[in-house]
C-alpha cells in the first residue's frame, strides 16, 4: 500500500481509527440507545429474562409466562450480566450499559478480524465502519438483538486466536480461542452453531492456507485443494483438539438448554416471519429485513465480490458470505427452503444470516473505503477526472449514506413498529392492590411493552413474548406470535385470542388491560366487563367468578443444573476477562499476524467505477424515494389510486387527510365533514375494524368523472365483515376527487333526553385490613335459577343450549360451565362464547348456547354424563343490553328465516354495535338454538335502526338427546330446571325469540 | 509416627468431649394453671446463665429472667392478654434442655362480648323466614369462653322465625358487620295502566307498585319487560324498577296495540293502548 505521507496514516493509525471508532461508537450509539430501547423488538424480552435473574438467580422456573415456563430454554449469559449490572442501576440503564460495552468489544472484534485479512489501516477504518454500519445499527437499535451482537463480537475476538493456533500450534492460543467461544457458547446458541459454519470453518481454512507455501498456494485450484487436505490430515490432532474442547465446552457450559430442548422439544406450527417473505412480492419485509441492512454491501458488491474472490486463503469467506447472502434473502428464492429443509426454514429468522454476510464484508469493504479515500481508486479519479470530483463524490456519498443511517437509527419513528410508550405505574399499582396478583392478566395492543409490565411485577400473564417456551394449545396450535396483537396474526390470531377470553377460568385469567379498542367488542360479548379506565388511559376489563391461580408444578430440574446453570456461563466470561489480562501481560507478540500476506489496493477500472457510484446512486436514490413517498406521492392521480388511499388514510383515522381527497367547496369544509362523520357514522366497522382488502371495480369512467363501486372486506374482533360503497369522482386540476354524499340528518325530535338509570355499587371491603375477606365481609352469592337446559345434536354439531334468570334483587355476572364426563374417566370443560347474556339486571334473564365437540369426537369417546355450573357473583355494570327492540318474522322458506329488526335508542348515549340474542324455540317453548347477531351501523340516542336479518332454523333436522342426563349446579349446590312454559310470542313469530344485547361505548358506568 | 499418634489422640479427645450434664431446675412454685398478665415462675438450681423460651399456643412470649441465690425467677414483659392454651416453657444452657408443660390463661376478669352469627344473612322471603342463629362468648383477645346465662357450653344455637319486612337488621347493637338483610321478595301481581299524552302522541305507561306477598316493595334495579305490538311486529322494552314503579314512554304505532309487563313469571294483564284512554 502506498504510503500518502499523512501523519494520520502513521505507524499506530490502526490503533488510532480503532479509538476514534469507539470514540464515536459511544457518543452515537451510547447517547441515543436509551430512547430507541422502548421501540425495539427484542430489548424487553431480554430485560424480562434479566429481571428473572435479578430476582431467581439460581432457579430457571419462571411462572410468570404461559403458566410457566423454563429460562434454560435460552442462554442465559447476556441476561445475567444486565442482571448483575440491574443490582446498582435501573434495568433499562443496566441494559443500555451492556449494550454499549458489548458495542466496543464488537468493534475491537471487527477491528482484530480484520487484521487477519489486510493491514491494520484497513482494519482501522473497518471498525469506524461498523460503528455506522447499517445492518449493526438496525440490529442493535430497531432489533434489540443482544445475545446475537454479544456472540458476534466474542466470536469475532476469537477467530484471531483461532487463526494464530492453527498457524502457530501453540497452546495459549487454543485456551484463548476457546475461551472466547465460551462466550459465545453461553450467549447465543445460534450464533455458536452457524459461527461454525460460516466463521470458524473460513477462519481454519485460511489458516491453513497461510501456513503453505508460496508455491504450494500458487498451485492451480485442483492440486491447491489436494495441497490443503493434505495439509489438514496432517494437522488433524490440532484440529481434533480444538473440535473435542468446543464440543465439550458446546455442551457443557449450557447443558441445561440442551437438555430442555431434548426433553422438550418444540412442537408448535410456525410463526410468520418477514425474513422468509419473498421480498419481491412483499415489498415491506424487503426493506426491513433485507434493503435496509444490506445497501451498503449490494452498494459495494462488485469491490467484495472482486477482493473475496481474488486470494485462494479468501475461499472460505467467499463461500460463507455468498451463502449467508442467499440464505439471508428469505423466501424470494426457493432456494434457502431447499437448503435448511422445511423445518429449520420455518424455525429460523433468516435475516441473521444477512447480518453474518455484512459482517464478513465489512474487512473487504473497508479496503475498498480505504482504497477510495487514500490509495488506487482515489488516484484513478482524480488522476482521470479531478480532485474536485473525488471530492464530490465522496462527499455526495458519505451524506447520503449518513443520512441513511439517521432514517435507521430513526426508523422506528417513520415506521411505528411499536404503540406508544404506555406508563407503566398505574398498572402494577392496580396489580398490587386488592389482591389482584392472585389471578392472571392479559395486555391487549402494548406491543413488546408488555415485558416491560411484566419485568416490573410479580403477577402471572397467560401470554409471552417468547415464542419458543410457547406450550399452552390454544398458542402452540395456531401461528400466533403474542396474545396481545391478536389482530396482527389474522384469523388465527383472534380464534387463539377468543379461546383465552372464553375459556379464561381454565388459566384464572381474570384482567385484561386493553391499549387498543379494536378488541372491546370481543372482551364485551365474552363476558368481559369494563372496571376502570386507569389514568394512562388504558382499560381494565374483569371477568367475573374467575378462580384465582391454581399451583402449577414447575418443571423439574436438577439442583447441580441450576446451580451450573447459574455459574457457568458468568464464570465463562469472567474467565475470558481474566485470561485476556494474562494474555496481555505475558504472551501477547506485537506482530503476531506476520504470517498474513500483503494484498493488492488495486481494483479493476469496471469495479471501480461501479464501487464508487453504486454507493452514491443508492443511497441518494434511496433517500430521494422516501423523500417522494413523504410529500410528492400523487395520491389522486387516477380514480382507483384516489379512493384506494382515501380508504387508506381513513383505515388508519387520518380524517384530515381523508378530507382532502373530497372536492374542495366552500360548502363542504373539514369542519363539516368531521361533523357528518361523527352522526352518520360509528359501530362496528368505523370503529373496531381494519381494512382487510379492498377491490374498486370502475362502472363508469370518462375523462372527467368516474363512478366506481368499492367492495371493502374489514376484519373485526369477531370476524370478517363485508361492504361495498359507490363513490363518484370528478377530475380538478389534473387530481381526482370524491363527491361528497348528499347528507340527510337524522335528528330525533326532542331537544333534550332523560332516562332513569339504576345504579348499583357493590360497597367491596368493610373491615379495613389486607388479609382474605373474612365471612362477615362477603356479600353473599347471587341466586340464580335454569329456566331451561337441553341437550341438542345437529348434524355434526352439539350444544347445550337453555335459559338461565337472575332470581335476586341486584344484578349479577354469571359464568357457566359445562363439564362432560366420557366413559373413559375423563373429563373436558366447555364455556358458553358470545350467544350468552353474561351480565343480568334483577329478575332477567338470557338465552345461552354453549358449543361442544363434534358428533365424531363425542361418541368416540361415549358421554357418562353431563353436568352444568353457574357461578354467580354481584356485578355493578354491564346489566344494560341495549334500548327498544321490535321484530316481526316474515318468512320461512327452506328453515330459513327473514326476521325484520327494529332498534330504538331510547338511552342518553350512543349504541355503538347494535345487537340481538336470537332464540329459537318450538311450541312448547324449548330453546333449540341461540345466536349472536350485530349490526354493523352504530344507532344514535334518539334515533331507530331497522334492519333485515335471519336465521337457519334447525329444529327439524335436529335431536333433544335425552338419554344424557345433565346435573345442573348454582354455585355449587344442586338445583333442577323450572318447568317449561310455552313462548306465546315466539309462538307468533314462527318459533323466534329475541332480546337486544347491544354494546355501548362511551359510558363507563352502564356497561 | 510418633507425632502423628498425639495428633490423633488430640483429635479423638477433642471428638469424646461431652458437656456438663446438670440437673433439672426444680419449679418451686409449681401450678397447673398459669397468668400471662402475672407471669411469675420460681426454680431452685445452683447454676447461673440459664436461657428461657416461653411458647404459647400460638405466639412466643418474651421474658425476663433473674437469677440470684441459687434461684432463677422468670417475669413475663408482656402485659397484654394472649390466645389461651397449652404453654411450653424450654430452659436451657448449653446441651442441657428442660421443658416444663402448663395452661397459660389470661386475667381472672376479662372482658366478654357475645358474637351473634346469623345464616342465612341475606334472607329472601320468597321461600323461608327461618334464619339460624348461633351465639358464643369471647374475650378481649378473641378466645372462646363459656357462655355466660348457661355455663355448660361454648356455643348456643337457636332457629329465629324473623320479620317478614325487608331491611337491614343488626344481630349485635352498633356492629354495622353483624347485620343481616331481609331483602324483598319476588312480585306477585303487575299493576298496569297507560294514559294517552296526546300533545306527544304517546302513551305513558306505569307498572307498579310491585310488591311482594308480605306487602315488601320490589326491589330497586328489578327489570320489567313491557311487551307490546304494533301491525306485524311486537316490541320489547325493558325498564328498572325504582321505588316499586316504572314509567316508560310508548309512542302511538297502531290503533291497536295490545300492551303488557312482565317481571320474571309474573305477568301483567294485557291491556288495549286506544286514544281514548
Amino acid at each position: 500500500m502506498k504510503q500518502t505521507g499523512n501523519d494520520i496514516w502513521s505507524e499506530s493509525h490502526g490503533k488510532k481509527l480503532l479509538l476514534i471508532a469507539m470514540s464515536l461508537a459511544l457518543v452515537t450509539h451510547g447517547i441515543i440507545i436509551y430512547f430507541t430501547l422502548p421501540g425495539t423488538y427484542d430489548a424487553f424480552v431480554h430485560i424480562f429474562f434479566a429481571d428473572h435473574y435479578s430476582r431467581f438467580w439460581f432457579e430457571p422456573w419462571e411462572y410468570r409466562w404461559y403458566t410457566g415456563f423454563l429460562t434454560t430454554s435460552y442462554p442465559p449469559l447476556v441476561h445475567q450480566m444486565i442482571a448483575l449490572i440491574s443490582k446498582v442501576f435501573p434495568l433499562k440503564v443496566a441494559f443500555c450499559i451492556y449494550a454499549i460495552g458489548i458495542l466496543q468489544i464488537l468493534i475491537i472484534g471487527v477491528y482484530r478480524f480484520s487484521k487477519l485479512f489486510f493491514d491494520k489501516t484497513t482494519a482501522g477504518i473497518a471498525a469506524i465502519l461498523t460503528v455506522v454500519l447499517s445492518s449493526i445499527v438496525e440490529t442493535l437499535h430497531v432489533y434489540g438483538q443482544m445475545p446475537t451482537l454479544t456472540g458476534l463480537a466474542f466470536l469475532l475476538n476469537a477467530l484471531p486466536f483461532l487463526y494464530q493456533y492453527i498457524i502457530k500450534k501453540k497452546f495459549i492460543y487454543l485456551v484463548m480461542a476457546l475461551v472466547f467461544l465460551s462466550v459465545v457458547v453461553s450467549a447465543h446458541h445460534v450464533t455458536a452453531i452457524f459461527g461454525m459454519v460460516f466463521f470458524i470453518a473460513p477462519t481454519i481454512f485460511m489458516a491453513m492456507t497461510d501456513s503453505l507455501t508460496q508455491l504450494q498456494r500458487e498451485k492451480n485450484l485442483f492440486w491447491f485443494g489436494i495441497t490443503i487436505l493434505k495439509d489438514g490430515i496432517k494437522k488433524y490432532k490440532q484440529l481434533i483438539l480444538f473440535g473435542g474442547f468446543m464440543l465439550v465446552l458446546a455442551i457443557g457450559l449450557i447443558f441445561p438448554y440442551w437438555y430442555w430442548s431434548k426433553t422438550d422439544p418444540i412442537t408448535q406450527v410456525s410463526i410468520p416471519h418477514g425474513s422468509r417473505d419473498n421480498f419481491l412480492e412483499k415489498t415491506s419485509s424487503g426493506l426491513v429485513f433485507f434493503i435496509i441492512p444490506l445497501t451498503l454491501i449490494f452498494a459495494l458488491l462488485p469491490a467484495i465480490s472482486f477482493s473475496i474472490t481474488r486470494k485462494k486463503r479468501f475461499i472460505g469467506w467467499a463461500v460463507a458470505f455468498f451463502l449467508c447472502l442467499l440464505l439471508g434473502s428469505g423466501g424470494t428464492t426457493p432456494l434457502p427452503k431447499k437448503m435448511l429443509g422445511a423445518n429449520a426454514f420455518n424455525i429460523l429468522t433468516l435475516d441473521r444470516f444477512g447480518f453474518w454476510a455484512s459482517i464478513i464484508s465489512i474487512p473487504f469493504m473497508a479496503k475498498f473505503i480505504y482504497s477510495f479515500l487514500a490509495g488506487p481508486v482515489k488516484d484513478f479519479w482524480q488522476k482521470k477526472f479531478s480532485a474536485s470530483t473525488h471530492f464530490i463524490l465522496s462527499s455526495l456519498s458519505g451524506f447520503s449514506y449518513l443520512l441513511f443511517i439517521v432514517f435507521v437509527f430513526h426508523l422506528g419513528s417513520f415506521r411505528p413498529l411499536q404503540p406508544k410508550e404506555i406508563e407503566i405505574q398505574p398498572m402494577l399499582n392496580f396489580l398490587n392492590r386488592d389482591d389482584h396478583m392472585r389471578w392472571r392478566y392479559l395486555t391487549l395492543g402494548f406491543g413488546d411493552q408488555m415485558a416491560w409490565l411484566s419485568c416490573n411485577s410479580l403477577a402471572a400473564t397467560v401470554d409471552g413474548n417468547y415464542h419458543s417456551a410457547r406450550r399452552l394449545p390454544e398458542l402452540t396450535t395456531r401461528p400466533v406470535e403474542r396474545l396481545e396483537n391478536a389482530k396482527f396474526s389474522g384469523d388465527d390470531g383472534l380464534a387463539s385470542l377468543n379461546d383465552f377470553l372464553t375459556y379464561s377460568e381454565k388459566y384464572s385469567l381474570k384482567y385484561v388491560f386493553s391499549n387498543d379498542r379494536y378488541y372491546d367488542p370481543l372482551l364485551y360479548y365474552t363476558g368481559w366487563s369494563r372496571t376502570i379506565r386507569l389514568e394512562n388511559g388504558i382499560m381494565v376489563w374483569e371477568k367475573g367468578n374467575i378462580s384465582t391461580i391454581r399451583p402449577v408444578t414447575p418443571k423439574v430440574v436438577a439442583p447441580l443444573l441450576k446451580k451450573a446453570w447459574g455459574i457457568f456461563p458468568v464464570g465463562s466470561l469472567c474467565m475470558a476477562i481474566l485470561l485476556t489480562a494474562l494474555y496481555l501481560k505475558f504472551y501477547k507478540q506485537k506482530d503476531y499476524f506476520e504470517t498474513i500476506p500483503e494484498t493488492g489496493h488495486h481494483y479493476p477500472i469496471k469495479v471501480m467505477y461501479a464501487s464508487t457510484l453504486l454507493p452514491l446512486i443508492f443511497f441518494s436514490g434511496f433517500m430521494i424515494k422516501q423523500v417522494f413517498e413523504l410529500l410528492l406521492i400523487k395520491e389522486q392521480k387516477n380514480p382507483k389510486t384516489a379512493v384506494m388511499n382515501y380508504y387508506n388514510h381513513l383505515d388508519f383515522q387520518r380524517f384530515e387527510k381523508a378530507f382532502g381527497f373530497f372536492q374542495p367547496s366552500p360548502n363542504y369544509t373539514l369542519d363539516q365533514y368531521l361533523l357528518e362523520k361523527s352522526v352518520n357514522e360509528g359501530g362496528l366497522l368505523p370503529s373496531y375494524a381494519k381494512l382487510d382488502s379492498i377491490n374498486i371495480k370502475v362502472l363508469n369512467q370518462k375523462k372527467d368523472s368516474a363512478l366506481m363501486l368499492v367492495f371493502t372486506r374489514w376484519r373485526t374482533a369477531l370476524g370478517q365483515r363485508e361492504k361495498s360503497d359507490s363513490l363518484q369522482l370528478v377530475k380538478e386540476d389534473m387530481k381526482w376527487y370524491i363527491l361528497p354524499k348528499k347528507f340527510v340528518p337524522e335528528i330525533p325530535d326532542e331537544q333534550m333526553r332523560s332516562y332513569t338509570y339504576t345504579l348499583f355499587k357493590k360497597q367491596g371491603k368493610r373491615v379495613i385490613s389486607s388479609f382474605p375477606t373474612v365471612k362477615d365481609d362477603r356479600v353473599k352469592k347471587p341466586f340464580a335459577v335454569y329456566k331451561q337446559v337441553n341437550l341438542i345434536r345437529n348434524k355434526d354439531r352439539n350444544f347445550i343450549t337453555g335459559e338461565i334468570l337472575n332470581a335476586d334483587d341486584i344484578p349479577i355476572n354469571i359464568a357457566l360451565k359445562a363439564v362432560i364426563y366420557f366413559e373413559n374417566d375423563t373429563l373436558k370443560n366447555y364455556f358458553p362464547s358470545t350467544a350468552f347474556q353474561y351480565n343480568l339486571s334483577p329478575k332477567a334473564s338470557s338465552f345461552f348456547q354453549i358449543d361442544l365437540d363434534s358428533t365424531k369426537y363425542i361418541d368416540s369417546m361415549k358421554i357418562k354424563r353431563i353436568e352444568l355450573y353457574a357461578e354467580t357473583d354481584v356485578s355493578e355494570r354491564g346489566y344494560l343490553h341495549g334500548g327498544e327492540v321490535g321484530y316481526a318474522v316474515t318468512e320461512v322458506k327452506n328453515n330459513i328465516t327473514e326476521i325484520d329488526v327494529k332498534i330504538y335508542n331510547e338511552l342518553t348515549t350512543e349504541i355503538n354495535i347494535p345487537g340481538i340474542l336470537v332464540a329459537e324455540k318450538d311450541n312448547e317453548g324449548r330453546i333449540w338454538q341461540s345466536e349472536l347477531i350485530l349490526h354493523p351501523k352504530a344507532v344514535r340516542s334518539g334515533l331507530s335502526l331497522s334492519f333485515t336479518t335471519g336465521i337457519k332454523k334447525i329444529q327439524q333436522e335436529s335431536v333433544l338427546l335425552k338419554q344424557f342426563p345433565i346435573s345442573l349446579f348454582i354455585n355449587g349446590q344442586t338445583r333442577n330446571a323450572l318447568p317449561l312454559t310455552v313462548d306465546a310470542i315466539a309462538n307468533n313469530n314462527k318459533g323466534i325469540s329475541l332480546v337486544a344485547h347491544c354494546y355501548m361505548s362511551q359510558e363507563i358506568y352502564l356497561q | 509416627m510418633r507425632t502423628l499418634f498425639n495428633y490423633i489422640s488430640i483429635l479423638l479427645l477433642l471428638v469424646s468431649c461431652k458437656g456438663k450434664i446438670l440437673p433439672s431446675p426444680v419449679w418451686v412454685n409449681k401450678i397447673d394453671t398459669v397468668s400471662a398478665i402475672n407471669f411469675n415462675l420460681i426454680f431452685a438450681t445452683k447454676e447461673k446463665g440459664w436461657k428461657a423460651n416461653l411458647i404459647s399456643y400460638s405466639q412466643p412470649v418474651p421474658l425476663v429472667i433473674n437469677f440470684s441465690d441459687s434461684t432463677l425467677s422468670l417475669h413475663s414483659k408482656y402485659q397484654e392478654g394472649i390466645t389461651e392454651g397449652p404453654a411450653t416453657l424450654h430452659l436451657f444452657k448449653g446441651n442441657n434442655n428442660f421443658y416444663y408443660f402448663f395452661y397459660l390463661k389470661n386475667g381472672t376478669n376479662p372482658v366478654i362480648k357475645q358474637k351473634d352469627y346469623r345464616s342465612p344473612k341475606t334472607v329472601n322471603p320468597d321461600s323461608s323466614l327461618l334464619q339460624q342463629q348461633i351465639t358464643h362468648d369471647i374475650d378481649f383477645n378473641r378466645n372462646l369462653t363459656l357462655i355466660r346465662k348457661r355455663e355448660d357450653n361454648y356455643f348456643h344455637e337457636k332457629n329465629l322465625l324473623i320479620t317478614s319486612k325487608e331491611g337491614v337488621y343488626r344481630a349485635q347493637k352498633d356492629i354495622p358487620l353483624s347485620a343481616y338483610y331481609l331483602q324483598p321478595g319476588s312480585c306477585i301481581n303487575i299493576p298496569l295502566k297507560a294514559i294517552y299524552k296526546k300533545a306527544r302522541n304517546t302513551y305513558e305507561v306505569t307498572a307498579g307498585p310491585l310488591k311482594d306477598k308480605h306487602n315488601n316493595t320490589t326491589a330497586d334495579g328489578t327489570l320489567v319487560a313491557f311487551i307490546y305490538n304494533a301491525g306485524k311486529y311486537n316490541y320489547r322494552i325493558e325498564r328498572t324498577l325504582l321505588n316499586g314503579v316504572t314509567t316508560v314512554s310508548i309512542p302511538e304505532k297502531n290503533k291497536t296495540m295490545q300492551l303488557k309487563a312482565i317481571v320474571h313469571h309474573t305477568e301483567s294483564a294485557t291491556i288495549n293502548l286506544k286514544q281514548t284512554l
